[in-house]
Order: C-alpha cells, then structure tokens, then sequence
C-alpha cells in the first residue's frame, strides 16, 4: 500500500515483493534483515530498496552501524527521525520511527513531542537535548550553521564523533524520507497504524490548502 | 499542522496587525527553501500558542511595497507585532525551540 496522505492513488509506484517470492541478492538482503529484526519484518522500505539489491544492503549495514555503534541513545536517534519524519511529510516514516521511538523507551507523550520539535519533553539528556535543537537547525539550513553553535555543543561535553553521529541521522533519516515519499511506499502492517492520523491529518490540509 | 494563512494586501496586514494583540507574519518566496523548512517550525509554535497569537505569511515577490517597507533583504524572515507596532523579527530559519523563546523575549506564549 501506499502512504495515507495519498488516498487517490493508493499504490507504491515501483512493485514491492513479498518475502516469499524474494530470489538471488534480493533474497540475500531479505535474509539479512530478518536476521536482524525477526522473522517477516522486512520493512516497505528495504523492499523498495532491493530493485538495487547492493544499495539496499549498503543502505541497511550503513543503518546498522548508527543505531549499533554511536555512543547517543537510540531514543535520541528515533526521536530526530520521527521529527525529520514529521518535517518531511511522510506518514510511513512517522509511524516508523515513532513506533521505534516508543519501543526505545517513550512514552506517547514523549511521541508527541518530537513531532512538535520539542526536545525538553522527549525524556532526552540535556547533552541529546542540545543535539536535537542542532539536528533540527542543520537539517534547516546547513550551511546556517556557524562555529558558534558547535562550540554551544560543547558546553555539554558533545564530541566530534557526536556531532558526526547526530548529523548522520539527519542525513539518514532524509534519506529514507525521501525514498518512501518518491515512491509513495505506504506502511509495513506491522506498525500496526501508530500516527496514522498524522498521514489523514496531512491529506485534509492538502484539499483545503 | 495548518498552513499559516496567506496575505493578499498591506491594507490586509494593518487590519490584522491592528485586531491581534500579537502577529507573527513570515515572508517567504516560492522558490525559498529555507522557508519551507521553517514552516512546520512555524505552524508548530503558532499552533501551541493558539488564540494569543494571530499569524499569516507573506509572498514577498507577490507584494514587494510591503517588503520593501518592513525593509526584508533575505527570505525567510519573520516578524512579531505587538498590539501594532513591529517588536522584532529573525532572519532565516529558526528551530521551534528558539522561535518559543523568542516569542516568550517578547512577551507571548505560555509563562509569557
């Protein structure tokens, strides 16, 4: 299925195949993702990403080395994600992340709060709070970002592999943003529809724009 | 979150400015990237604030007489209004969190 907010044309644009039908490294990349997430949970996403089967298992190893080996919280990490979600428009992604977001450890509350970009209520450090206010101003304007705003970084002891680290998941987060947005991939049935009003929300100020 | 309405005059924004105790109107350009990024800060920020804040944004290509007036040299750029007169304004993009701030600096929002 495609992302809520698309209720007129209900369909992926590009074919996902089912887990059963993968062959060859569209297999391989399948296996590989359910030996990390479990059985069936190849999400809508890295089903788009195996029509380049060797993109899809760079993009998931490179997904694999954020959220394994940073030193930030995955809850930090989710949190960005589920804003940038937000920021982007993308209800598959919103639900994706702030499921992730929960299973991290958030409360709903919590949930809501980094849809409305507000890092003091996500339960966040105030060193991931500081990293949440810089993810959300580079994914801004990048090139806004001055000497000053690293150095108020440091104040909290952030290095310079938690500045990478940070940027990383916004560049991340983006990335996938846009594959699923392109190809209106819609979510995995999974998620169960958490957020899903974000996508209908979405759709009702569309028409009325 | 809702679009911020869009203005169509300068006699549009006096009325308004002249109503709402406190106005945010942002200026932005259709071809403005950065203002796009803004806008879900701004809708956000204007959302939670609710009735203490009326809110509207500006084409600036659209209605240059008013640009030039309030004097906008780069897109975006957002101004706050209190009881008519101009009180601020940021240049560029401003996370939601700086624009509570700023708004709290000048004396609308909660805890204001």
């Amino acid at each position: 299925m495609g992302q809520w907010s698309r209720k007129d044309d209900p369909e992926p644009f590009i074919g996902l195949v089912p887990v059963d039908k993968a062959e060859g490294l569209r297999k391989a990349l399948y296996d590989e993702l359910e030996r990390a997430r479990g059985k069936g949970r190849v999400s809508n996403l890295f089903k788009a990403y195996s029509a380049f089967p060797a993109l899809g298992l760079a993009n998931f190893r490179r997904l694999m080395a954020l959220l394994g080996e940073g030193v930030l919280s995955v809850k930090f990490k989710e949190a960005v994600m589920t804003a940038l979600a937000e920021i982007n428009r993308c209800d598959y992604c919103v639900s994706f992340h702030a499921t992730a977001l929960r299973n991290a450890g958030a409360s709903d509350a919590e949930v809501d709060a980094a849809l409305n970009f507000d890092p003091s209520k996500i339960g966040l450090s105030s060193k991931e709070q500081a990293l949440f206010e810089y993810a959300i101003k580079a994914n801004g304007d990048p090139h806004g970002i001055t000497r000053q705003d690293v150095e108020a970084l440091r104040v909290h002891g952030v290095t310079d592999a938690e500045i990478v680290e940070t940027l990383e998941t916004v560049n991340t987060g983006n990335a996938f943003n846009l594959i699923n947005g392109a190809l209106n991939i819609g979510p995995d049935d999974f998620l169960g529809g958490y957020k899903k009003e974000r996508g209908e929300q979405w759709q009702v100020e569309e028409k009325t724009a | 979150m809702t679009p911020l309405a869009v203005l169509g005059s300068g006699a549009e924004m006096d009325r308004l400015a002249a109503a709402a105790p406190s106005l945010l109107v942002t200026f932005t350009g259709p071809k403005c990237i950065i203002c796009k990024r803004l806008a879900p800060m701004l809708e956000t920020v204007v959302r939670e604030t609710g009735d203490a804040l009326a809110s509207a944004k500006v084409d600036a290509e659209a209605l240059p007489d008013i640009s030039q007036k309030f004097e906008i040299r780069s897109l975006p750029t957002t101004l706050l209004f209190r009881n008519g007169v101009l009180a601020d304004r940021i240049t560029g993009f401003a996370t939601a969190g700086a624009l509570r701030a700023w708004l709290l600096k000048n004396g609308v929002g909660a805890g204001a």
